[in-house]
């Protein structure tokens, strides 16, 4: 026999005597705990018999991680103490016995959780629904064990709500981690209380607001002390009180547009926001023979129905003196409904034409009813002017004034 | 005469003072044009952020079946991401033993779970390498106000390293069902909840082997004469392919290997116009009735366990793009791994190469997969996971009928093929004695006489002698990069060389 052979007689010995070492590690551990299933938070151990001289690890992984232990060993008996980190957390824990870089051994146990409840997290949402039993909001219920283990499947939760005067009891079981309960809106707006059980355990108060739906048509008035176009008074336009479908008032701030046409197809625009329900708003009287059609807006979701309101002109004719060289123009007086004078603040333009140039314009407004220009001698150099006063939609005309 | 000389002095004077002026100008200027250059404008608000992918498992999510709330498209897209960040971070942090991160994707009551398992681990001197391969997750209830989904994360595939004080303990593979309650907080979705599950999936894979064709390997290493180590690069050009492969069919080979870069191709999202060059020349190949050997891999060298899901899905993309190609031969997995067991450690590539292979396989159990081992004694490495037993040979040849005899009895019912041989004709100013042109022929003709005799299928190295060779092949050093030139039977003029005659038997 060559050298060769050797080699490979006793390569194959040592192959054959690795491969029994192997299942001889593996008979002479004997796993001595029955258990299967703990409860969180009690203390685990793993027991084995070696009737051989070597010490194996124990390989264990969890939900959460993975690590190797090593045990006390009191003569034949190795004792495998689960650290804290894997006994208390609920779930599957493999194990395996490790020695040589093999496993020899594998088994698995189940940390269940523990059945007192130390807290039911709560999580409620959206915070609040629409009235209308359309909207609906879901609050979901974990509960969980003293060690923060959520709790087993089909573990019980009492779900209960309270609004206005009626209070229901529902039951619930943990699936997936969690029991869940969708809560549909009522018809009236108002506050759910919700609270569960589980267990031992009762959980806090929790809130769910039901807030209007969404309005619904309404009306809108105004309201003045007379109806004269004297560019002064003050017109209130109010709404009626905004509701929604099922007579709930529409949350306090809801924005409405209110749009006024007038005779000339221009719009003019105002934006209230309700409190109680009502939207009002405030426009000053026009100053010339007017009406307007109005109409008010919660965009998007309602509109009232249009109203009219007319004004009256108030001036019918005014004075105009010229004086000081034609250079200091004096309109009025400017009477109003009573022949009292306007009040002040009314608009009087003065138009200035010249021949080969652009009109000019001067606009100013009443004091004590009349209204007075002066062309200055820096602008208005000595000539002749045409000229044109207008006020509350009135015009006069003073052709071919000499100006000096 | 006197003049000349003094001419000759003072004109070189001048011209030493003008380089010396010269010098100090461009000194002086390049200091003022570095103190000059600040900060890019446009990177000033870092608005641009550059991420890489480094952590891609295979998910494979369940039809949307779930309670609650209807899931769309991009919340599940974000579930998708910040779940696989939570698993990535946990990676790391069981490797390192440090919990930097972990609070972007646990919970505050969880990420406790998670510092109680690092505390003890860092105490026990124990770290773990670990990832995940594969999940399949299913939502089971999403909240109606979009908050908090549970779900069950069935067959994790996982694979662990565990380590005390720096020595390998144990290394596993584990299939593990998962259940998971994630919260949205401030952007995030953070598990609170995990808890695992008893799985019902089978934790042994099998390997399906389909019987191995009927094609007895003579065949060519092979990269275009002017691109070496780089055939998809910058001059892949579809007229070359064809006409080498017309010179390789017609010198009576009908196999050829080629080379896949790992970076190359860009790693774990593979360029589309990089794979559309390997399928050309799968074409070319198949055209003129060649086979292939597709080397994945060249160039890598990481193999950390959590580099492995972007090695796998580089593996799966090519493997799928092409499983039904006729031309494909096999896959071979790397190219000479057993020279990074001392640099990286015999355990680790092996490791890699095993799940490497799982990963091919589970794609295509159509074609052969191999290894490309680069000494013969490695040969018999993972050869109950391979198909067809490759490896290199650069010894000695005398000892070679013997070395491949033995190697054939080890493993006798596996087909078995020398993956790389050849000889350099390079004989120059750095290599004074080497061998010659003559040499090599000598080389090959008693190489192609033993396989004539022992019935050995071969692949030989190389079609041409190249006048580049990449740094990263054989390192800067003139006398192999020169040597590495010359291993052609076609010299660097396109002329075959005195061994061109034998090139096949």
């Amino acid at each position: 026999m060559n050298i060769k052979s050797y080699i490979l007689i006793l390569f194959g010995l040592c192959y054959q005597l690795a491969i029994s070492q192997n299942t001889q590690d593996q008979k002479s551990l004997v796993l001595q705990t029955t258990d299967t299933v703990f409860v969180a938070g009690t203390f685990v151990s793993l027991n084995f018999t070696n009737s051989e001289n070597f010490t194996p690890s124990l390989y264990l992984t969890n939900s959460f991680g993975t690590t190797i232990i090593d045990p006390t060993r009191v003569q034949k008996y190795l004792f495998y103490t689960i650290p804290t980190n894997i006994a208390n957390k609920r779930g599957r824990v493999n194990w395996s016995l490790i020695h040589n870089k093999k496993v020899i051994q594998q088994g698995k146990v189940d940390i269940i959780s523990d059945d007192i409840v130390s807290k039911i997290e709560t999580y409620v949402g959206p915070p609040s629904v629409q009235a209308g039993g359309i909207d609906f909001a879901m609050s979901v219920m974990i509960p969980i064990d003293t060690l923060d283990n959520p709790v087993m499947d089909n573990s019980k939760v009492t779900f209960k709500k309270q609004f206005l005067a009626k209070e229901d009891t529902v039951q619930l079981v943990v699936k997936d981690l969690l029991s869940y309960e969708t809560i549909y809106s009522p018809l009236k707006t108002g506050r759910f209380l919700i609270s569960s059980k589980c267990n031992n355990k009762q959980s806090t108060e929790h809130t769910l607001n039901v807030w209007a739906s969404l309005p619904s048509n309404f009306t809108i008035t105004a309201e003045s002390n007379h109806n004269y176009a004297d560019g002064n008074q003050i017109c209130t336009l109010k709404t009626s009180v905004i509701k929604d479908a099922f007579g709930n008032l529409v949350t306090d701030g809801t924005a409405v547009s209110i749009i006024i046409e007038d005779k000339n197809g221009d719009i003019l625009s105002a934006n209230c926001n309700t409190i109680n329900g009502v939207g009002q708003t405030k426009f000053v009287h026009p100053d010339h023979e007017q009406q307007w059609k109005i109409k008010a807006f919660v965009y998007g979701m309602a509109e009232s129905t249009p109203i009219t309101l007319s004004f009256q002109q108030v001036i019918t004719d005014f004075d105009v003196v010229f004086s000081e060289n034609n250079r200091e123009i004096t309109v009025g007086p400017l009477r109003s409904f009573m022949e009292q004078m306007i009040p002040d603040g009314l608009r009087v333009e003065l138009e200035i034409g010249e021949e080969g140039a652009t009109h000019k314009y001067m606009i100013s407004t009443s004091n004590d009813g009349y209204v007075k220009f002066i062309l200055d001698p820096e602008n208005y150099k000595n000539q002749i002017y045409n000229f044109k006063i207008t006020t509350a939609e009135i015009s006069k005309i003073f052709k071919n004034k000499s100006v000096w | 005469m006197v003049n000349l000389k003094k001419l000759t002095i003072r004109s070189l004077s001048i011209l030493l003072f003008m380089s010396l002026l010269g010098v100090l100008i461009f000194g002086v200027s390049s200091l003022f044009s570095f103190l000059n250059t600040g900060a890019d404008r446009s990177k000033m608000l870092r608005a641009e952020v550059f991420q890489t992918r480094q952590y891609i498992p295979n998910i494979t999510w369940a039809p949307m079946t779930n309670v609650g709330r209807k899931m769309d498209e991009q919340t599940l897209r974000n579930i998708e991401k910040n779940y696989m960040d939570a698993w990535y971070i946990k990676h790391i942090s069981y490797h390192t033993n440090t919990i930097k991160g972990i609070e972007d994707y646990y919970t505050d009551s969880a990420e406790k779970n998670l510092f109680e398992f690092i505390n003890f681990n860092k105490k026990e001197n124990i770290h773990i390498e670990e990832t995940t391969l594969e999940h399949h997750p299913k939502i089971n209830f999403f909240s109606e106000d979009g908050q908090l989904i549970s779900l069950t994360d069935y067959g994790v595939k996982e694979y662990k390293r565990v380590y005390k004080n720096d020595s390998l303990l144990i290394e596993k593979s584990e299939v593990s069902d998962y259940k998971a309650i994630l919260l949205l907080e401030d952007g995030f979705w953070r598990i609170r909840h995990l808890v695992k599950e008893p799985t019902q999936k089978n934790e042994e894979e099998t390997i399906v082997f389909e019987q191995y064709p009927n094609h007895k390997i003579k065949g060519i290493n092979y990269y275009p004469q002017n691109s070496a180590w780089d055939t998809f690069g910058d001059n892949f050009d579809k007229e070359t392919l064809a006409k080498d492969f017309e010179i390789i069919k017609n010198a009576n080979l009908n196999t050829i290997r080629v080379f896949i870069q790992y970076e190359d191709f860009g790693k774990a999202e593979l360029k589309p116009e990089k794979l559309k060059k390997l399928r050309e020349l799968l074409d070319i190949a198949e055209q003129k009735d060649l086979k292939v050997i597709v080397t994945l891999f060249d160039f890598y060298g990481d193999y950390s366990v959590l580099d492995w899901t972007l090695t796998t899905q580089h593996a799966q993309t090519i493997v799928q793009e092409f499983k039904e190609h006729n031309a494909i031969l096999a896959w071979d997995v790397k190219n000479e791994p057993d020279l990074d067991f001392t640099s990286r450690g015999k355990e680790k590539v092996i490791a890699w190469l095993h799940q490497t292979i799982s990963t091919i396989k589970r794609i295509d159990q159509k074609h052969a997969v191999t290894v490309g081992w680069a000494k013969i004694e490695n040969a018999t490495l993972l050869k109950d996971r391979l198909n067809l037993i490759t490896f290199h040979y650069y010894e000695d040849i005398a000892l070679f009928k013997e070395a491949y005899l033995k190697l054939k009895q080890e493993i006798p019912n596996k087909p078995i093929a020398l993956g790389e041989y050849g000889v350099s004709s390079y004989r120059g100013i750095w290599k004074p004695f080497g061998s010659s042109e003559s040499t090599q022929e000598e080389f090959h003709k008693t190489m192609q006489s033993i396989f004539t005799e022992n019935d050995v299928q071969f692949l030989s190295w190389t079609l041409y002698d190249y006048k580049n060779i990449p740094t990263a092949v054989v390192g800067k050093l003139p006398w192999r990069k020169n040597a590495q030139k010359k291993f052609g039977f076609i010299d660097s003029r396109g002329k075959p060389k005195k061994s061109f005659k034998y090139i096949s038997n």
